[in-house]
């Protein structure tokens, strides 16, 4: 083939640009430390890459959600702790008198203290979290129960409603939040209404009604299983949020890992690919320098 | 037959080998001239006479001053031309837009999407926060904003595109002309004396040039002239005809551009005057500039299109049976209910700056949050972000084949330009020997002719 100084310019030009352009890409991934610089270096990578990124972002919502929520169970676990410990008292104080007692001052200590003992309970019930009433279902900004003894007891003594609210905990992962009142110290139409047989307790002692206050502490034994059953409720919540936190973290690093073996440059193997492409580049600069020097015209 | 026969050969060498030193010198000059062909001079003998019974020459004349010609490799590098312009043109396109869907490297519209259903997941925990209201509405505004700036940013692209149309058509149409005229040029001189070469060079390097732009076939008359013609979907039409020369023109087509400008047909008056005719052009880079402005670029919008109005007719499908924080009103829509596309999607005047607005319940208590939870998922369920990531790497595919495409065309080109160097392209290195080949050959017969006058002097010194 009939070779002419343009052929040889052209072909130095389309080396040159091509060498350039490979340490260019090379540079390129160094300085950014990234693999992939736009969705063309690889478009199947790039569709791994985000897709992994949008699980990373997901599992952090997650993760983020549990934390919320662990701050809600924890709250929840206090105030059931507390209550089944007032309920405790209340049971040892009302074995004292289950046979009744003539004597009047007793008769009165026992009410007083089982007075404090129920405006516990429904201070502790009236817990509240950022201005949410954590008892009352769904109806977070209304105050679930009456501290005050109703004279004579009143059967309606939970004003919250029985909506549980859950929210999303892992993909298709739904988990309750909230106990509502009416499973824990009880309401009218639901469960031992601890309130309201606290209530009837009390009258029962101050007319020493011996029959009825045996049956009241049935009832107080009934309402301690009830705090109980919320307790258990309660704790495997804050299992399941526990569990669920340590799969989600095992995902995020796994989804870490996976990007970054795919993304993070590595800088080894680029500087010995440099190192190659540079030494390629000078030598079709050099070449290139040399022969386009030479001439018939200096030799005439 | 005399002394004379010595000196008029002796002078045939002296103009022809000075013919030879101009040609050279014409290639040397046009080294650098893209598209020129090297010529080369054809020798031949002078007609022979009888003298004293023997047949003998007169000296040397011209052949022909000839080019270095491959007809077949022009048709390839036309041919390649086409492809090649075509493909540069849509990668250069492509690549304008590849940034915008570029969420490997800096978040966009996929994070954008992301962060707002969290903001709503965040809702889901503590429906009556304000805080959370309030972020709802902050992350619903950026991701909104990122549908804008897609959406405007592959409008902008399209509009570029069809603005771009109106210099190709006036490169094209002087590309036209001017062949029509080398053409009336090639054929005169020719009817005079040999070849046009540098003309013809000249008319072959433009129908490259025209090749780029639009694919189109040529043929050779007899006379010089060349006709060419071009045909697409729409038809085959002549481009030119001997002398004539047809004109692209733009007219308004009656479907606006998506930012409401004017989109333009490309028409064509043919080399007869008929017309015009509406173009369907699909080759070179005129075909990629239309391609690229109805279909790929069209397709992206589309695509993000679909997607915000999908967003939008979905949350709103939800929040308008949902409750607002005042435990009654409903009915209420998230984002504007007029939402169509990437465009125009906005948080409808319901929400706006008002964070109350926001359903979150599906009754009438404050602490309730099922319809918050329900469009905080309603990205895992309907897949938006997946839809978004496909579009990402579908971008990126288009950008990549491309660039493949186009290094593979580069290499064809390359191949194609050192064949038709090596055919027609001037070597300054046998120029020069050629030259010094000539240079000797004057002297050789300006030699001659002070032989003969020295002949000449014995002979008339014999008559003294």
């Amino acid at each position: 083939m009939r070779i002419t100084p343009n052929i040889t310019m052209q072909n130095s030009l389309y080396n040159i640009q091509r060498s350039r352009s490979q340490l260019d890409s090379i540079q390129e991934k160094i300085a950014s430390g990234r693999n992939y610089n736009r969705p063309s270096d690889d478009p199947v990578s790039a569709r791994l890459l985000v897709g992994f990124g949008d699980r990373l972002r997901t599992t952090e919502q997650y993760q983020s959600n549990i934390n919320k929520a662990n701050v809600w169970l924890k709250m929840t676990d206090t105030a059931l702790t507390g209550l089944a410990n007032t309920m405790y008292e209340i049971k040892r104080l009302t074995a004292t008198i289950t046979s009744g007692t003539d004597d009047l001052t007793f008769r009165q200590n026992t009410v007083t203290q089982l007075t404090n003992l129920r405006q516990q309970l429904a201070d502790i019930g009236n817990t509240q979290l950022e201005d949410r009433y954590i008892f009352a279902g769904t109806a977070t900004d209304t105050k679930p129960y009456d501290r005050n003894v109703q004279v004579p007891p009143v059967a309606a003594t939970y004003l919250g409603n029985d909506t549980t609210s859950s929210i999303e905990i892992d993909t298709n992962s739904i988990e309750s939040l909230n106990i509502p009142g009416d499973q824990v110290l009880g309401s009218d139409t639901n469960g031992v209404n601890i309130l309201y047989e606290l209530d009837r307790l009390i009258a029962a002692i101050e007319a020493n009604d011996v029959p009825a206050i045996r049956a009241q502490a049935n009832q107080m034994e009934s309402g301690a299983q009830q705090l109980q059953r919320a307790q258990v409720i309660n704790a495997t919540r804050i299992s399941r949020l526990d569990t669920t936190s340590k799969m989600l973290a095992n995902t995020k690093n796994t989804l870490e890992t996976v990007i970054g073996n795919i993304q993070t440059a590595d800088y080894a193997k680029l500087a010995v690919e440099m190192t190659q492409q540079q030494t390629a580049f000078e030598a079709t600069l050099s070449s290139t320098a040399r022969i386009s020097q030479v001439s018939l015209l200096d030799y005439l | 037959m005399g002394i004379s026969a010595a000196f008029e050969i002796g002078k045939s060498g002296l103009k022809l080998f000075q013919v030879a030193a101009e040609v050279t010198s014409e290639n040397i000059a046009n080294v650098n001239t893209p598209g020129y062909s090297r010529q080369r001079v054809l020798f031949e003998t002078a007609p022979p006479t009888t003298h004293n019974g023997f047949p003998l020459g007169t000296g040397v004349r011209v052949q022909v001053v000839e080019r270095y010609y491959d007809s077949l490799l022009q048709k390839q590098l036309v041919n390649a031309g086409t492809t090649s312009g075509y493909d540069s043109h849509k990668l250069g396109v492509l690549q304008q837009v590849e940034p915008v869907f570029n969420e490997i490297a800096q978040d966009g519209l996929g994070a954008a999407m992301n962060d707002f259903f969290s903001a709503w997941q965040d809702l889901s925990i503590n429906p009556s926060g304000t805080a959370e209201r309030q972020s709802v509405l902050a992350k619903a505004q950026i991701m909104v904003d990122q549908f804008h700036y897609v959406s405007r940013s592959i409008t902008d692209a399209i509009t570029i595109q069809n603005e771009s149309l109106s210099p190709l058509v006036g490169d094209i149409n002087k590309t036209l002309s001017d062949i029509a005229q080398l053409n009336g040029y090639i054929k005169n001189t020719e009817l005079v004396s040999g070849n046009a070469n540098e003309m013809r060079d000249q008319r072959d390097y433009l129908i490259r040039q025209l090749a780029e732009n639009m694919q189109v076939s040529f043929v050779e008359n007899d006379d010089g002239t060349t006709d060419i013609s071009y045909t697409d979907g729409s038809g085959t039409y002549a481009l030119v005809t001997g002398t004539q020369a047809g004109s692209l023109s733009l007219a308004a087509n009656p479907v606006a551009l998506p930012d409401g400008s004017t989109r333009y047909d490309v028409q064509l008056t043919d080399a007869g005057g008929a017309g015009p005719t509406t173009l369907a052009p699909t080759t070179g880079k005129l075909g990629a500039t239309v391609v690229m402005r109805d279909t790929v670029l069209q397709g992206y919008l589309d695509d993000i299109d679909a997607l915000a109005a999908q967003v939008a007719t979905d949350a709103n499908g939800l929040h308008a049976t949902g409750i607002a924080l005042d435990g009654t009103t409903t009915g209420l829509n998230f984002f504007d209910p007029a939402t169509t596309s990437a465009a125009n999607i906005s948080l409808s005047g319901d929400v706006l700056g008002k964070p109350e607005n926001i359903a979150a319940a599906q009754d009438n208590f404050s602490g309730d949050n099922q319809n918050a939870l329900a469009i905080a998922r309603l990205n895992s369920v309907n897949g938006y972000s997946l839809t978004y990531d496909a579009m990402v790497a579908q971008v990126g595919l288009d950008v990549q084949t491309s660039q493949t495409v186009v290094k593979q065309g580069e290499a064809f080109m390359k191949q194609l330009t050192t064949l038709r160097d090596s055919q027609s392209g001037v070597s300054l290195d046998e120029e020069l020997a050629n030259l010094i080949q000539y240079q000797r050959s004057y002297q050789a017969s300006a030699k001659l002719i002070t032989t003969a006058t020295e002949m000449m002097d014995v002979v008339l010194a014999m008559i003294r």
